[in-house]
């Protein structure tokens, strides 16, 4: 009798844990796109998340400042400055604006999508807005390497690098400006670290539970023609009408 | 490129709400009030039988053809009490609220490169002494009393004493900011003496 109760409960345990391995649901269509903001996405070097890319470049960004910040050797910082710049405003290679702006637009997507949560709809314009502060950091950044460009001395190229060096630490870690003591306590004070924070409390609220996307989903979502989101069953990866 | 896919896909996936990525001057007069007559013939037949659903979406729509996708969501949302987990709501619900999410995104983006500029500006007149530079920034501030004495400043560096106390100093200053100018204009007359300072507190260094 004893016995056999035990070889229930054995069984039930057992079954239990089949139904719950094998019953696996697929991410919704919203959590997809908050996906490729977060987690990866076919198109980025190494695959990598849309934020996670610009949060990688924007400390490139800082570490070339840093660099042209102490030399003393007018061309090298040219140099150094010119990479800065490409990895804070190149389109083609993913920089800092670029890879921000399409993280936002994902969350658009995101929003946008039939099983959307409330919670995610009200937070993407509002993350959408909050990402000006360091899509200005990154115009000024420009302008500014523009500027070392043109130096004709060290003194002055130093005088426009000290500024870069500033604004992409801010960029990466946001700012103090409205005199609260505060890093980063308001939106025009943001930098990537509080935008990853907006980003991870949204996904905090949601309901049903957000869990990290499996690769395959992030890498196979298509949209049809009749404006659908799908999964493309043969796993070609999600590329079609334009879909990045 | 990658930008152009990705804005023609959010703009296909917005499809059906007209005015998507229309520009962004609806705001003023969605505050002010000054509804379009399309708005108010639609807002008058809601009025009539608030519980019409297609009377509802003709004043989003209305509303959202005006740029005023704030109050387009409001008069969505007001229907959702009556028309409950209606899909065709939802679905103009989630449109409108994306149009706000574009509408914020244009909005920073053409900030952040207007905002970069002046910043550029400011920057370069006051650690550069770049006197283009600082009459580009004061065609948007004019009565910028720090900007008024870096651009002093920037002219007595190039030897142009004579114009320092140019006239827009004068007539822009008003009285309670007017103190300040006093010790640094008076460094303009002292060419030898360093002409600018790196002393403004973070955040208003540019």
């Amino acid at each position: 009798m004893k016995h056999s109760a035990r070889i229930g409960r054995f069984a039930g345990v057992a079954l239990l844990a089949m139904a719950g391995g094998c019953v696996t649901r697929p991410p919704t269509i919203a959590h997809v796109h908050i996906g490729h903001a977060l987690t990866g996405v076919r198109v980025t070097p190494g695959e990598e998340g849309y934020l996670v890319t610009a949060e990688r470049r924007a400390r490139e960004t800082l570490d070339l400042a840093q660099k042209a910040r102490v030399s003393g050797d007018l061309p090298e910082i040219k140099t150094d400055t010119a990479a800065a710049v490409h990895a804070t405003v190149a389109e083609d290679d993913f920089g800092v604006k670029h890879a921000l702006t399409m993280a936002a637009h994902h969350i658009t997507f995101a929003a946008t999508s039939e099983d959307a949560s409330l919670n995610v709809q009200r937070a993407a314009p509002v993350f959408a807005g909050d990402i000006a502060r360091v899509l200005e950091r990154c115009e000024l950044i420009g302008l500014l390497g523009r500027d070392v460009a043109a130096s004709a001395s060290v003194h002055d190229a130093q005088i426009s690098v000290e500024e870069i060096a500033k604004l992409a630490d801010a960029n990466l870690n946001g700012e103090e400006a409205n005199g609260d003591g505060v890093v980063g306590s308001v939106p025009q004070e943001y930098g990537l670290k509080q935008l990853r924070k907006e980003l991870e409390d949204m996904v905090a609220r949601e309901s049903p539970r957000y869990v990290t996307v499996d690769q395959w989903y992030l890498f196979n979502l298509v949209r049809l023609p009749n404006g659908r989101w799908v999964f493309d069953k043969l796993g070609r990866g999600g590329n079609i009408d334009g879909y990045k | 490129m990658w930008k152009l896919a990705v804005l023609a896909a959010l703009c296909a996936a917005l499809a059906g709400i007209p005015g998507a990525l229309a520009q962004t001057a609806g705001s003023d007069k969605c505050a002010s009030g000054t509804a379009a007559p399309a708005v108010q013939q639609a807002r008058t037949a809601l009025e009539r039988d608030p519980a019409a659903l297609e009377a509802r979406f003709r004043l989003a729509s209305a509303l959202l053809d005006q740029q005023c996708y704030e109050e387009a969501v409001q008069v969505l949302e007001a229907g959702e009490a009556t028309n409950p987990q209606n899909a065709a709501l939802e679905a103009r619900l989630r449109a409108a609220r994306s149009m706000i999410s574009e509408q914020r995104y244009i909005e920073g983006v053409t900030q952040a490169e207007e905002g970069a500029k002046l910043q550029r500006n400011l920057f370069r007149c006051k650690k550069l002494a770049d006197l283009a530079a600082c009459d580009e920034a004061l065609k948007s501030r004019r009565n910028d009393p720090e900007l008024l004495t870096a651009r002093a400043d920037a002219l007595a560096r190039q030897g142009k004493t004579a114009e320092a106390p140019a006239a827009p100093v004068k007539a822009a200053v008003p009285a309670p900011v007017a103190a300040p100018i006093k010790p640094r204009v008076a460094v303009v007359a002292r060419p030898k003496a360093p002409l600018y300072s790196n002393d403004a507190p973070p955040g208003q260094s540019h």
